[in-house]
């Protein structure tokens, strides 16, 4: 049975985390983004060969999977106590404790 | 015991992985051993597909929403080095936890979240749960860094954070024996926290009839000859190199007789390359790609031999998979192979390729040894089971939580205990407040408690403000008796949540009556349903609150629930509702005092740490201190306040569509009205319509039919709750679009949509199909039909779907909707 991991550092596998991590940093600016698609679809090859990481990095309706949308707004019935948004504001205005501070 | 498993490993990369059928595996044989357990599954909605799935896998394990999703913000896979995402995500995650409650929480590989938008939130940081448990696969990261860590820094400090928080889990299920050594060995866990629940094949891995192999078509892999199997893939561990060098290795003569097959071999081109560097023939290697599991079941009994040269383990599946399946194993001796492979003469030195060809020669050329390994390796597998594994850990998880708690019976507040802030609400008659007032006295060590009602606490604290101040306590502790409970006090309990401290009465609770406000009403839908309204204005005698003691909408809001001689009997809902823990305050001898103090302080603690103000902090503390922006808020209170929304009970949704638009009230309205005057419907019924992306009771409706005023039942959005039953006797399949989103909603909560079908030709019949998880027809012809068009035209339905008959009354509707709550 094996841990989820990064393969090891064979070349071909390592040549893909570059590959990601290049194509990550292209679909941060849009434009590059928008270009980057076009080479991709203009290549069919080279967007099968790169699916995987592509599909990482492009938006969920790009790669052809289903978005998941944020859930609406509970109605007031549901809630039980204050609204969270409420507790959070209130938490975040509180003086941080080492707890807080991300301490386990 | 309430246990939740997280499925996430079954839905992330890991699925398609061991790690994933393991989670799949042994959550299937823990429902099915659960018994008295209350197992509750959980899915990543942000993975729809695979939630989807998980959700029919156990559509006929569990009951109606015991299988649920969470949600959270979604993680970003683009980026690496995102441990603020990770503990945003992770708290958002705990509110789900939170919301069930439970007594323990199993979470099914505790390394899960690189390069994803999901994760199995870390235990560090406080998981809501009581007993933190994590199956534990394998060190192997750690035990080789030079392969798995080093080459991705960011992967590194990714895996040492996780690692780290092992050490958090109460319970570490190994899944082998080498496995559990080496947590004990290289993490110094205690050796009573970690225990072996081994593992086992898959049930479709057996011996296959002679007949079926010989019809099984191997040409079409490039398999010529007879043949040895490796199905390892190019990781570094599984050691594919030492497998070709080894093959290699063999007289030319007994290489020549045979070709080695592979399967997942990284880049291809490169390992042409290492095959005719090996000296080997292009057509003595035969590499198929990835296969099924049908595939992989005809060459496991085909093969000559099956080889594993794994230079480590956590268990050694395919070992196991391919003695279940009658193959002559051989296999590298180290980490838990052996304790798997269970006999030494067929276990090599895998960092020798001398060694795995002398052994590989032997098990190719030697047939009686060949044949022993053969019959050896079913009866081999045989030993191994899910049930076994499952047995195990429900074993294991038991006993813990039995140490746990008896030691909280000990010493329900250790030493070191914070001291709790506590807002106190006394609704009893004047003696009774009397010792109740005795026995607040006596929480001084523990508490500073403030009452509510004496008029002394600050910034003018009453009932009517506790709501606003509410988070400026830790819990609100309300000492009542059942006939306190008045709506009133159910409504301030709902605004404030804590804990109930239910004093000893004559056991009645507040008389029945026709509900005065629109607020009034809404509790007692919540409570009873609209069969509870029907009854109050008929004013029929009808038992309280759907078989529940205490009503629903109490249960709901409650963090803890005290009971002085343990009079209630608090039984399940008819599915999904998570009720509070209950704690019993021994007897009421005044010599006591001190020591239900002390039990009443343990409570007050566990209200607290069940309170959502935890949740909000945890949240808090991932921003570190950066105010985030509206939108963000919006956000994360959104999931939050959804995930918490976990706990409600199941009820019975009718769409009422067609009686609003037509107001007929002719066999439909028959129907609705025959289900709320039933007496045993098995949850509460509310009457709906589609709204804006949400569900609203259709209150004029209700009213028509059952001749009420029109504000007896009041409009409100009803949020879907796990377990819900939407049954659409005529739904408006022309307008469906408006039912998806609420469709999506009831399955995301693991609840079940039940359709009337149309006749097979009519219009609406392929949506229904599409969209039912339940579908009734007028008889077993008119099933037996619906099927054949199903058949026919191909039509696009849930892996799960049922088609069943039904009388079209009301007694045959509840008993249908009623068996998905079993």
């Amino acid at each position: 049975m094996r841990s989820p991991s990064p393969a090891p550092a064979s070349a071909p596998r390592l040549h893909s985390v570059l590959v990601r991590r290049a194509i990550g940093l292209v679909v941060k600016q849009p434009v590059l983004r928008r270009l980057a698609l076009r080479v991709a679809l203009r290549y069919p090859g080279l967007l099968q060969r790169f699916k995987k990481q592509l599909k990482d990095v492009m938006l969920p309706a790009e790669a052809g999977m289903p978005a998941v949308e944020a859930p609406g707004p509970s109605s007031p019935a549901t809630v039980l106590g204050p609204r969270f948004r409420d507790l959070l504001l209130d938490e975040l205005q509180r003086p941080a404790t080492p707890r807080q501070q991300g301490e386990p | 015991m309430r246990l939740i498993v997280d499925l996430f490993p079954a839905q992330s990369a890991s699925r398609q992985r061991g790690i994933g059928r393991f989670t799949l595996s042994l959550a299937k044989a823990m429902a099915a051993q659960a018994g008295a357990h209350d197992l509750r599954l959980l899915a990543n909605a942000s993975y729809p597909d695979s939630a989807a799935q998980l959700r029919a896998e156990f559509a006929g394990l569990v009951p109606a929403g015991a299988c649920a999703s969470y949600t959270h913000p979604p993680m970003d896979p683009r980026n690496t080095d995102n441990a603020r995402q990770e503990q945003l995500a992770s708290a958002v995650i705990h509110t789900a936890y939170q919301a069930l409650g439970a007594d323990a929480l199993l979470c099914a590989s505790p390394f899960e979240g690189w390069n994803e938008r999901g994760l199995v939130p870390q235990a560090a940081g406080g998981l809501p749960a009581g007993l933190k448990v994590a199956v534990l696969y394998d060190l192997i990261p750690w035990l080789f860094p030079k392969q798995h860590l080093d080459p991705v820094p960011d992967y590194r400090r990714w895996y040492a954070r996780r690692l780290a928080a092992l050490g958090q889990y109460d319970l570490l299920l190994a899944i082998s024996e080498a496995t559990r050594d080496d947590a004990i060995r290289l993490l110094g866990l205690a050796p009573e926290r970690v225990v072996n629940i081994s593992g086992a094949a898959d049930p479709q891995f057996r011996t296959l009839a002679p007949a079926v192999l010989a019809a099984a078509d191997l040409a079409r892999f490039g398999i010529a000859r007879p043949f040895v199997l490796y199905t390892g893939n190019s990781d570094y561990r599984k050691n594919l190199g030492g497998m070709l060098a080894a093959f290699a290795r063999l007289p030319r003569a007994v290489r020549d007789a045979h070709q080695l097959v592979v399967n997942q071999v990284g880049n291809i081109e490169l390992f042409m390359l290492q095959v005719a560097a090996a000296g080997l023939p292009r057509d003595s290697v035969v590499v198929t790609g990835r296969v099924s599991d049908d595939e992989l079941l005809v060459l496991y009994n085909a093969c000559k031999v099956f080889v594993f040269p794994s230079l480590y383990e956590g268990f050694g599946l395919p070992v196991l998979e391919a003695m279940a399946c009658g193959a002559a194993v051989i296999a590298g001796n180290n980490s838990s192979i052996p304790e798997v492979a269970g006999r030494a003469d067929l276990l090599f030195d895998a960092a020798s390729p001398e060694a795995i060809a002398a052994s590989l020669l032997r098990a190719l050329t030697d047939d009686a040894w060949r044949a022993a390994l053969r019959e050896y390796g079913p009866a081999r597998a045989a030993r191994f089971s899910w049930d076994k594994t499952a047995a195990a850990a429900w074993r294991a998880i038991e006993a813990a939580l039995e140490t746990r708690r008896a030691a909280a019976l000990a010493d329900p507040v250790p030493r070191g205990t914070p001291r709790l802030r506590v807002a106190a609400v006394l609704a009893l008659p004047a003696i009774a407040a009397e010792r109740a007032k005795a026995l607040l006295a006596a929480l001084a060590p523990y508490a500073d408690i403030v009452d509510v009602d004496a008029g002394d606490g600050p910034d003018g604290l009453s009932r009517a403000t506790l709501p606003q101040h509410w988070n400026r306590f830790d819990t609100v502790l309300y000492v009542a008796t059942r006939a306190a409970l008045t709506p009133d006090l159910v409504d301030l309990v709902r605004s404030a949540p804590g804990v109930l401290l239910l004093q000893e009465d004559a056991g009645a609770g507040p008389a029945a009556s026709v509900p005065q406000t629109a607020a009034e009403a809404s509790q007692l839908l919540r409570d009873e349903g609209l069969q509870g309204l029907v009854a109050r204005h008929r004013q029929q005698a009808r038992r309280s609150g759907s078989a529940l003691p205490l009503g629903r909408s109490l249960l709901e809001a409650l963090r803890c629930l005290v009971l002085e001689g343990g009079a209630v009997e608090l039984p399940r809902a008819g599915a999904a509702l998570a009720l509070p823990e209950v704690v019993l305050l021994d007897g009421g001898a005044r010599a006591d005092e001190a020591a239900r103090a002390r039990r009443l302080a343990a409570a007050l603690r566990a209200g607290a740490d069940k309170s959502w103000r935890g949740a909000a902090a945890q949240i808090a503390a991932a921003w570190q201190g950066a105010h985030p922006g509206e939108a963000a808020l919006d956000e994360v209170a959104r999931h939050a306040e959804r995930n918490l929304r976990l706990n409600r009970g199941a009820r019975i949704l009718v769409d009422a569509t067609r009686l609003v638009e037509a107001g007929d009230t002719g066999m439909a309205g028959a129907l609705v009205r025959g289900m709320c005057l039933h007496d045993d419907s098995p949850a509460p019924i509310e009457l709906v319509q589609p709204g804006d992306r949400a569900l609203v009771r259709a209150g004029a409706a209700a009213a028509a039919i059952f001749g009420l005023d029109a504000a007896a039942c009041p409009v409100e959005q009803l949020d879907i709750q796990p377990g819900d039953i939407l049954f659409l006797p005529d739904a408006p399949w022309e307008d469906i679009a408006r039912l998806l989103p609420v469709f999506d909603a009831v399955r995301q909560f693991g609840g079940r949509i039940v359709s009337v079908a149309p006749a097979p030709l009519a219009e609406g019949f392929s949506l229904a199909v599409r969209h039912s998880d339940l579908l009734l027809c007028p008889s077993q012809a008119a099933c037996d039909a619906a099927w054949q068009r199903i058949a026919q035209d191909a039509l696009e339905h849930a892996a799960a779907l049922r088609i069943l008959p039904w009388q079209e009354d009301a007694d045959s509707a509840l008993a249908l909707l009623g068996a998905c709550f079993d």
